[in-house]
């Protein structure tokens, strides 16, 4: 029997709109939709147009598809685009002058990529993201599930905001796709035991975990630095003589739990050993100061930026073709190992963060391409989706874990957020002291709509993330303590029933920036 | 924001195009175009801008009236304009005359005027052939249009209107950089070419007085257009109508903002160029190209933003961006991307094979203005200034319309003549068509013979009829046989006109660069002559046998193997085959090796004689040549061309200045034509050689090399070798079907000297391979058919020397009967009986 290979692409990015413009802020969105979930799309649609199998399964952020459904968002996306054609078009007159053909030629090479990604936008999917991927998940090409609702790190949340986060997300999913989702997409792969009784609680039917929950061992990366820069030793999870190539129900509960493969992870994540490592890949990591565009290739990874040799699109191309081809010819490898070791039709869980294709890893959505192409023509493997793989047989107990550093809760809980969980937990409990009261009046009503949105905004991981990791760090706390004030003053007002004119346009205001589950 | 669109798809097919794949086009994409045009114009805001080439028109007229009578009907919905243009789709540019581009344009008006009833007053611009223009072209072109009542609107590639010296200031295309050592400040800090979003209006220029308008081309919508497969294994771009129409949209939004920042509130343009034949006919899919453009034309139909229009409409309602044109001051660049920056005359004289084709037609003009200065000389130049009558008779030969005018003076003082004039001029523009200029090799290195061969067929008659006029006038005073520079080439060449041949020897090589051939009863009399071409130049026909009146027997193609490096990296001459060359081989080591470049070096000529009415022209060479372990020798070699009027002898003679020990050495002639079969219907070609029964009893080997098999529609190719009784004569038999059906032979034979000693002889392809690792490899190649034949005899050296004579003859329109033959070796595989 054929192994199944499971493709996993989380995607998310956190609530940006009306959130600052650049360097942070929108920008990001529009990047992920620029360089990462449009190319993909179009892709797919080209896949399944020539009758070509897809099978991914996709996660997404309800705070994500909620942007990317703002009619706000598109208007500003389109002006984005037009804006990073003009750039281009002016790097490439620049680097003309210049006499600079090579960097003119890649200039072009982003002009003319800005320019079809916009026609794709426009014309094919009607600057509708959300419909093309009811569309593809209509025809079978993919499988839709979702997530907490501001992506949330689950496992050290407390009980009331984790069940809203899963509350939430459920019901964005169902007021966007009209169906009930069936996957939960553990943000970061945070498990603990405990949290399977909220998803089953909430109809869930399966969730993804990282590999070392389900088979024990070391996780990936034993040793690395933390975010201040000091090493962190790595916990060795108990062997448990499982393994991810099959399905496992939690043990004593009525839900699946699928285990990622280290192996393809490794072999498309890893800095050191992964292919986005490769010398002819763009660079990410150094761009133009006129323009910021990205006009390297990685050219030598133990060299400084300085030395980096300009980008060759066709180069590059070559070598996606020749890592597809190995990357499959590994997976079939591995499904023929599997079966030599027992599994009849091994299952074999890539998961990846979507964004890591195009956006992260410039040429990941061509490779991404290529791997389906050559799956599709693989007799050895074949592509399968969460819904078609039979009910699990085994039984498993999942480790407390996530795919972060360290295999648990280290990148989001460490010396540098340990304030921030105070706060987070100060959040919740504030709203939670006022949830049960009833708001006689409309003011009190929104005011206590809004604040739950803050209070899940303030819940996003991301902050946490970028804080410990010490990336935009001060945007981040920025944005932590305005979502935090802002919650303090919504509950504050209701808790003494201040509302007043200025609350009502402070209301107004915060609930045009930070606009967002509109239903709620 | 209003934009606009042209859509100009040029419809073409050349003068002497196959019956098989005209009829292809026809029902691939012509009929089908009838068929898209009759659905689009019921949409509002639709207008398509039409060129049919003269060729084209020629043959629909000649065939097809009733898609004419069809077409006619659709004009009459005022949404279809027409384009003026050349009437026989020539590089006219390349012509030595001044009175041509008017005489084309002119035919071209009254075709299409007769043909459609739009006259030149009504065309909404002007297609000049591959919009390949210098500044004199633009220059008569705009004369003529005038002369016509036509408006003057050309469509040129963008590319036109840059110069690499702005577009890359400090590269080596810095004309500053390089010829003053600096980069050029003006291109480096103004704006010295148009930017890509204002070349989506018009453009005025004038050359010497003489004003225009030029619209720009831009070769990503013409590559976008249709753009539904792939066109190669790696290229997976499809574009859809709704893509297309987003381009065009976005393209039209940025000239629009970008003009109106300029303060110019312009509606622009963008101009939509392809050959017709795109659609339907590159897809073989009529149907989804049609659903394809009847989507683009409905998503323009239906956007308020955009319309569709006439070029002429569109610059009458909104004028022209007064924006000089930058590279107006260099001349127009001819479009580079085919001519690889030669330009046509580069292409053309560039390549040994389309410059003999220019220096044929060098001597039909200078033919036919020996005729017109002796029929002007009729004209009686009355003026009050004596002495200015000499003078105005020049200016009138200088006219653009000088041929109107012998014209005229023939209908009166020889009114027989007249209509024969017509004919000769019309046979010598024809010659000028494009396609085999450059048309379907590659794009930068000229092309197949076959077009070329037919108008050169054609010319010598046309020449012959000329001669004729100017003998009965006894003005005709050229020498049978000159000594002069035919190719331009630095070096005189002999041209022998004699009887049925005409024949151009080279000194580079000692071989034959130019033979045509004429049935007997076209060189007997003015009259037949004059027949042939009345009967399918009067009107012209679409389908022709010329062939068995006229042929071109050696016009042979360039030669990869006898190329000439100039240095490693590249830069080399491509050299043709040409016929009568000869080797010099020596076995060693097991090896056969050509020695001392006997086939390409230059020959020196003895003072040519003549003989019992027949020409001798006699050329020799020597070469000392190294051998491993012996004393160099000398090698001489000798060569007596002996021509007459309806045979060509020659003889072949070495020797070596002293007898090496156990060295075998062989004198190889080449005998070679660029004769070939053809079918025009089936593409079945047949050929082969027949030898005849001989008494003699010594075995030769033959050996046939790249013997063509046709399996489908591919070819293969294929050797084998054969022992004969030794060989006195082949005959070459090649077949000509014609369109209408009609089937016959040419054949060329060669009769060697008697006991001729035949150490093998080896058949095969005159020209293998063409500018071989330059293009791709299937356009390299040349399959049999279409390069001709070469025999090489290898006669072995006895007692240090060897001779070879060997006598051609040729009879064209005969039976082509195998049974008379001993041994027939096919050249097409399966092609007899």
């Amino acid at each position: 029997m054929n192994a199944r290979i499971m493709m996993v692409l989380h995607s998310h990015i956190p609530y940006v709109k009306r959130q600052g413009k650049w360097p942070f802020g929108e920008v990001w969105l529009f990047e992920a939709m620029a360089e990462t979930y449009i190319p993909l799309l179009i892709n797919w649609l080209k896949l399944c147009d020539e009758g070509k199998e897809t099978h991914i399964t996709m996660s997404f952020s309800p705070v994500l598809l909620e942007q990317l459904n703002s009619k706000y968002i598109k208007q500003e996306f389109v002006k984005y685009l037009k804006e990073r054609e003009a750039m281009s078009r002016a790097d490439e007159r620049y680097y003309l002058s210049q006499s600079d053909r090579e960097f003119a030629r890649i200039a072009a090479y982003y002009a003319n990529f800005y320019r079809d990604i916009r026609r794709d936008y426009e014309m094919e999917l009607d600057r509708d993201v959300i419909q093309a991927l009811r569309f593809l998940q209509n025809r079978g090409q993919l499988e839709i599930i979702t997530t907490a609702a501001t992506h949330a790190y689950l496992p050290l949340l407390d009980r009331a905001s984790l069940e809203d986060q899963v509350y939430w997300g459920k019901r964005l999913y169902e007021q966007l796709f009209s169906i009930e989702p069936q996957g939960f997409w553990l943000p970061e792969c945070g498990y603990f035991q405990g949290i399977e009784d909220v998803l089953i609680e909430n109809g869930f039917k399966y969730f993804f975990v990282d590999s070392h929950a389900i088979e024990g061992g070391k996780p990936l990366g034993a040793m690395s630095p933390g975010g201040n820069g000091e090493e962190v030793e790595i916990e060795t999870f108990a062997a448990t003589g499982l393994s991810t190539y099959r399905p496992y129900r939690v043990e004593d509960r009525d839900i699946t739990v699928f285990g990622r493969n280290s192996m393809v992870s490794q072999q498309v994540w890893s800095a050191d050993y992964g292919y986005p490592g490769d010398e002819a890949y763009r660079e990410f990591h150094k761009s133009s100061e006129r323009s910021g565009f990205k006009y390297w290739r990685v050219t030598n990874r133990s060299q400084s930026l300085d030395k980096k040799q300009p980008y060759d699109p066709d180069r590059a191309q070559l070598k996606v073709k020749q890592h597809a081809a190995h990357f499959v010819q590994n997976l079939e490898n591995t499904g023929k190992r599997a079966v030599e070791m027992g599994f009849n039709s091994p299952l074999i869980i890539g998961c990846y963060d979507t964004e890591l294709f195009g956006h992260w890893w410039w040429e990941g959505i061509n490779w991404l391409n290529e791997v389906l192409n050559c799956i599709n023509n693989s007799p050895e493997i074949d592509l399968v989706l969460p819904s078609q793989i039979s009910p699990a047989t085994h039984e498993a107990r999942v480790f407390e874990s996530s795919w972060g550093m360290g295999g648990k809760h280290y990148v989001w809980e460490n010396a540098e957020t340990a304030w921030m969980w105070d706060i987070i937990r100060k959040a919740g409990e504030e709203y939670q002291s006022l949830k049960g009261l009833e708001q006689e009046t409309l003011m009190g009503q929104r005011a206590m709509s809004q604040a739950i949105k803050e209070l899940m905004l303030i819940q996003s991981s991301d902050w946490l993330f970028m804080v410990s990791n010490n990336l935009t760090r001060d945007y981040a706390m920025k944005r932590f303590f305005e979502h935090y004030t802002k919650l303090l003053r919504l509950t504050h007002t209701v808790r003494y029933q201040q509302f007043d004119d200025t609350f009502r346009d402070w209301l107004r205001r915060i609930q045009y920036e930070d606009d967002f589950f509109s239903y709620l | 924001m209003k934009g606009h669109i042209a859509f100009c798809p040029h419809f073409h097919q050349p003068h002497f195009q196959l019956h098989r794949t005209r009829e292809e086009a026809f029902k691939n994409s012509y009929r089908p175009w009838l068929q898209l045009l009759s659905q689009a114009v019921s949409l509002d805001s639709f207008y398509i801008n039409l060129h049919f080439s003269g060729p084209f028109l020629y043959w629909l007229r000649d065939t097809k009236p009733e898609f004419l009578d069809h077409f006619n009907t659709l004009l009459t919905s005022g949404k279809i304009g027409l384009l003026g243009g050349l009437a026989d789709e020539p590089f006219i540019q390349l012509s030595s005359r001044t009175d041509d581009v008017l005489y084309q344009m002119q035919k071209y008006d009254e075709l299409l005027t007769r043909v459609t009833g739009v006259s030149a007053a009504d065309w909404q611009g002007i297609h000049l052939v591959e919009r390949e223009c210098g500044e004199m072209l633009l220059f008569q072109a705009a004369q003529a249009a005038r002369a016509l009542q036509a408006s003057p609107i050309f469509y040129l590639d963008a590319e036109t209107f840059y110069v690499p010296h702005f577009s890359y200031p400090g590269s080596s295309h810095d004309y500053c950089l390089k010829h003053f050592g600096f980069t050029d400040p003006v291109a480096k800090t103004t704006i010295g070419h148009l930017p890509q979003s204002l070349l989506f209006f018009g453009l005025r220029d004038e050359i010497n007085g003489q004003e225009y308008l030029s619209l720009p081309v831009h070769s990503q919508f013409r590559y976008q257009l249709l753009k539904r497969q792939s066109f190669t294994g790696e290229d997976r771009i499809k574009i859809k109508p709704k893509h297309y129409y987003f381009y065009i949209k976005d393209a039209l939004e940025q000239a629009y903002n970008h003009v109106r920042k300029l303060g110019k509130p312009l509606e622009p343009l963008l101009l939509i160029f392809e050959d017709a034949e795109k659609f339907g006919q590159w897809s073989k899919d009529p149907q989804g190209d049609r659903e394809w453009l009847m989507e683009f034309f409905t998503l323009v139909d239906k956007d308020p933003d955009l319309d569709f229009v006439g070029l002429k409409d569109y610059l009458n309602t909104h004028g022209y961006l007064d924006t000089y044109p930058a590279s107006s001051s260099h001349s127009y660049p001819e479009w580079e991307n085919w001519t690889a920056r030669r330009g046509i005359r580069g292409v053309t004289f560039g390549d040994e094979r389309l410059r003999r084709v220019i220096c044929r037609l060098r001597d039909a003009e200078r033919l036919q203005d020996h005729f017109e200065k002796t029929v002007l000389q009729k004209l009686t130049i009355q003026t009050s200034l004596p002495e200015l009558a000499p003078v105005m008779q020049r200016s009138l030969l200088n006219s653009a319309e000088r041929y109107q005018i012998v014209e005229k003076v023939l209908e009166h003082h020889y009114p027989d003549w007249s209509p024969l004039y017509r004919l000769v001029n019309r046979v010598r523009h024809l010659v000028y068509q494009e396609d085999p200029k450059w048309a379907s090799r590659h794009p930068s290195y000229g092309s197949s013979p076959f077009y070329d061969m037919q108008g050169l067929a054609y010319l010598e008659i046309a020449m012959q009829v000329l001669k004729e006029m100017l003998k009965e006038m006894n003005a005709f005073d050229e020498e049978e046989t000159q000594c002069r520079d035919w190719d331009m080439d630095g070096q005189d060449e002999i041209v022998v006109e004699k009887g049925q041949q005409a024949l151009v020897l080279d000194r580079v090589g000692g071989c034959i660069v130019y033979q045509h051939v004429l049935a007997p009863q076209v060189t007997e009399s003015l009259e037949q002559a004059s027949q042939l071409l009345i009967k399918d130049f009067k009107r012209l026909r679409a389908y022709n046998h010329i062939y068995k009146n006229s042929y071109p027997l050696v016009m042979t193609e360039s030669d990869s193997d006898l190329k000439q490096q100039f240095y490693p990296e590249g830069g080399r001459r491509e050299v043709t085959r040409n016929s009568m060359r000869c080797a010099i081989w020596i076995t060693m080591m097991d090896q056969e090796v050509a020695v001392g470049n006997f086939d390409t070096c230059t020959y020196s000529i003895e003072p040519i004689q003549f003989q019992d009415g027949k020409t001798l022209i006699k050329m020799s060479t020597q070469a000392t040549v190294e051998l491993v372990g012996h004393d160099p020798v000398n090698i001489f070699l000798e060569k007596t061309f002996i021509v007459d009027e309806n045979s060509l002898q020659v003889q072949f003679h070495a020797h070596q200045d002293r007898v090496v020990e156990n060295l075998q050495i062989f004198l190889v002639p080449e005998l070679v034509t660029s004769a070939a079969p053809s079918d025009e219907r089936h593409f079945k070609p047949c050929a082969w050689v027949g030898i005849p029964p001989s008494s003699q009893e010594k075995q030769a080997v033959v050996q046939m090399h790249n013997v063509v098999a046709i399996e489908g529609d591919k070819i293969r190719y294929f050797d084998y070798e054969k022992e004969l009784a030794t060989v006195e004569r082949m005959d070459y038999l090649y077949r000509l079907d014609g369109a209408d059906g009609e089937s016959y032979y040419n054949r060329i034979s060669y009769q060697l000297g008697e006991n001729t000693p035949l150490h093998r002889l080896e058949i095969r392809p005159a020209v293998s391979n063409y500018y071989q690792d330059y293009v791709y490899e299937d356009q390299s190649r040349l399959s049999y058919h279409t390069s001709g034949l070469m025999i090489r005899p290898w006669i072995p050296f006895d007692k240090g020397q060897a001779s070879l004579q060997v006598q051609a003859t040729w009879e064209l329109n005969v039976q082509g009967d195998p049974g008379i033959y001993e041994e027939v070796l096919p050249l097409i595989d399966g092609c007899i009986g």
